[in-house]
């Protein structure tokens, strides 16, 4: 129980990352790639590893059959250590990257991997492994912020709707197919498109553009959830005791489906870091020199006969983020749901 | 076949599609807010500042900008209902000849994509869920997680970087090689069979993989079932038990991810149509997004969604066809 409150902590320890990006340090952009991506990774990783030394301690296993059947398998435990050695690495890149990752000459040009460049250099010179690292830290970050953004709004909506029912639900449901129906890289490229800007505030509107589309998913799942939930004893008792509607929203309901949000968490992480690579892609992600590991991709097309591995190592660095929060939300719902199972 | 087609749910279908109309509006209404919420007008998008005065207002009375954004929206709204998309800003077309020429591409590419994911997806997974937890097993959830996890674009750069450079067996771009006005009717259906190869694997591998999950967790939840118990102690030969008894049933929910495949394939064809130059929808809203072209955009969107609707009525339709024990109403 205290390590599903434990990973419970670490969903909803998005809503301090939030206030980093609501209130960006308006100084310039490495500020605010600092005040996003540190307190995001510090809490993440500091979560993280809470629960992953839970799962080591033989103690604590056989008092939670939660974390002894996450410790079991294999699957979330492969996923854990992934994104595990990622927020390490994104935490740790002052320290392990090499050169400056905007350095240009920082090697030869175009220079294939080898001892002094591991990951060699692309045509300005600058090392790719430092720009890959730094750009890990903007592309999880963003990930993160995204998906704490979409979890909180699909999990009230959802709620909402479940419980209250009626035409507010009929209404929310409504606005949910909508978004469903139109497809999503479309609609963000328009959005981004339109509304594009110059400098820190892109990254903002990126954030908040792929968080304020991601969370009609959730909100589905959250709402048959309550649906069944709220003709329960505990919440007619609730009911019946005169407690108000907020109150048994967020007191009663949701801490009942936040294992379904949790595994949404998880697998919507990597969905909005491949949403970003793409929308990078275009040339409508975040303006340079910060770069992302959409963007890197981009950089290695144009090399891509010459200096082929610009553009194969972020891609690759991607498939590994992706891959391991896909893993750890496989994870998750077969131990938080067995219901779910195989899903 | 006759008792298939009794079992269409007529009532529901067009029930359905009814319903399907205030989604079409809210979205054509959703984009043509956030075009008119964008930080200036259109026409300062469009132009240059250095463009004199009198070809500014030209083009304002040309596009009807000068009126009110009621006027302009209910305007919109009743071409569109008449599929009257207007004139792209930059290239003074009809936005429908422009999609006429763009469309079927797409349809093309999405639908010769759909027709390789679908047995590959299912072939895969049901040789997993056969060899629950052996070797094939683990190996094909690798597998399939591995491209699931791919960036479609990356997947597109990698492939041309294998196959048009390292190893150049088939074309980089385009849908047709540039000899091909002199080619063969039947050489002409090979080039562009050749032209398909790359986008079409580029966009459908992920949904494939994503098949080939669904379908081992649908096949494996069928097998635990009675009558597959029955089958096999009826002594049954096992491919018979999977082929004929479960098989069957592990497909039905199959049928409902076709409706959620298509905005997938749509948006991974935004990406991939750009890396191989294929002409097609993708290709047109992104130019048209970065001209800040909005008849275009409002058009583009119009069509996507209406496919998309139609395509999960399909799928719901479908899956009462199939399974007997739904009933829709």
């Amino acid at each position: 129980m205290l390590a599903l409150a434990g990973v419970c902590l670490w969903a909803v320890s998005g809503l301090p990352r939030w206030n980093a990006v609501l209130f960006p340090n308006p100084g310039g952009a490495p500020d605010l790639h600092a005040a996003i991506a540190l307190p995001s990774l510090v809490l993440a990783i500091g979560a993280l590893g809470r629960e992953a030394r839970r799962f080591l301690d033989a103690d604590a296993r056989r008092r939670s059959p939660f974390a002894l059947a996450f410790a079991s398998n294999p699957t979330a435990m492969i996923g854990l250590f992934g994104a595990l050695v990622l927020a390490a690495l994104a935490l740790f890149t002052p320290l392990l990257a090499p050169f400056d990752p905007n350095l240009i000459d920082a090697g030869p040009k175009n220079t294939a991997p080898c001892f002094a460049y591991p990951l060699g250099t692309d045509t300005f010179g600058r090392d790719l492994l430092s720009r890959l690292l730094y750009g890990g830290r903007i592309s999880l970050s963003i990930g993160f912020v995204a998906v704490s953004i979409a979890a909180t709004i699909g999990t009230t909506v959802g709620a909402v709707a479940g419980y209250v029912g009626g035409w507010v639900d009929a209404a929310l449901m409504w606005v949910v197919n909508l978004i469903l129906a139109l497809p999503r890289l479309v609609f963000l490229l328009t959005i981004v498109g339109l509304f594009r800007t110059t400098g820190a505030q892109s990254l903002m509107l990126i954030v908040v553009i792929l968080g304020l589309t991601g969370w009609p998913g959730v909100s589905r799942i959250v709402r048959s959830q309550v649906l069944s939930l709220k003709e329960q004893d505990f919440i007619q008792a609730a009911r019946s005791l005169g407690f108000s509607t907020p109150r048994i929203l967020f007191v009663h309901l949701v801490p009942n489906v936040l294992a379904p949000v949790i595994v949404f968490c998880s697998l919507a992480v990597g969905s909005t870091i491949l949403a970003e690579a793409g929308l990078s892609y275009l040339g409508l992600g975040v303006p340079p020199p910060t770069s992302t590991w959409g963007t890197l991709v981009t950089d290695g097309r144009e090399s891509l006969r010459v200096a082929p591995w610009v553009a194969t190592f972020p891609g690759l660095a991607i498939v590994w983020a992706v891959m391991c929060f896909n893993l750890l939300g496989d994870g998750l719902r077969d131990t938080l749901d067995p219901k779910l199972r195989g899903r | 076949m006759n008792a298939l087609l009794a079992r269409i749910p007529w009532k529901y279908a067009l029930r359905r599609a009814l319903t399907a109309l205030p989604l079409v509006w809210g979205v054509v209404t959703l984009i043509f807010l956030l075009v008119e919420l964008s930080p200036g007008t259109v026409v300062d998008k469009f132009l240059t500042p250095e463009t004199p005065p009198e070809v500014r207002e030209l083009i304002v009375l040309k596009y009807g900008l000068h009126e009110p954004a009621l006027h302009r929206y209910l305007l919109m709204l009743r071409n569109l209902a008449s599929f009257d998309f207007g004139r792209s800003m930059s290239n003074d077309v009809p936005v429908m000849e422009l999609i006429a020429t763009r469309l079927p591409n797409t349809l093309l590419l999405s639908v010769v994509t759909l027709l390789a994911i679908y047995p590959l997806g299912i072939a895969l997974g049901t040789l997993q869920a056969v060899r629950e937890g052996k070797l094939a097993d683990n190996a094909g959830s690798v597998i399939s997680l591995f491209f699931y996890s791919m960036p479609s674009f990356w997947l597109a750069l990698m492939l041309q970087l294998l196959l048009t450079y390292w190893w150049p067996i088939l074309p980089t771009s385009g849908m047709h090689d540039t000899m091909v006005d002199f080619m063969s009717p039947s050489e002409r259906w090979l080039d562009l069979a050749l032209h398909l190869v790359l986008p079409g694997v580029a966009i459908g591998l992920a949904s494939s993989a994503g098949v080939a999950r669904y379908m081992r967790s649908s096949l494996l939840e069928v097998i635990r079932q009675d009558y597959i118990r029955t089958a096999r102690a009826k002594g049954l030969p096992e491919h018979r038990v999977i082929g004929v008894h479960a098989l069957r049933n592990a497909l039905l929910p199959i049928v409902t991810l076709f409706g959620l495949t298509l905005p997938m394939l749509f948006s991974g064809s935004v990406l991939v149509e750009q890396i191989f130059s294929w002409p097609g929808m993708g290709q047109l809203i992104v130019q048209a997004i970065f001209a800040q072209d909005t008849p275009v955009i409002i058009g583009c969107f119009y069509l996507f969604t209406l496919l998309v609707v139609a395509g999960n009525l399909l799928a719901d339709v479908l899956y009462a066809v199939v399974d007997p024990r739904i009933r829709l109403e």
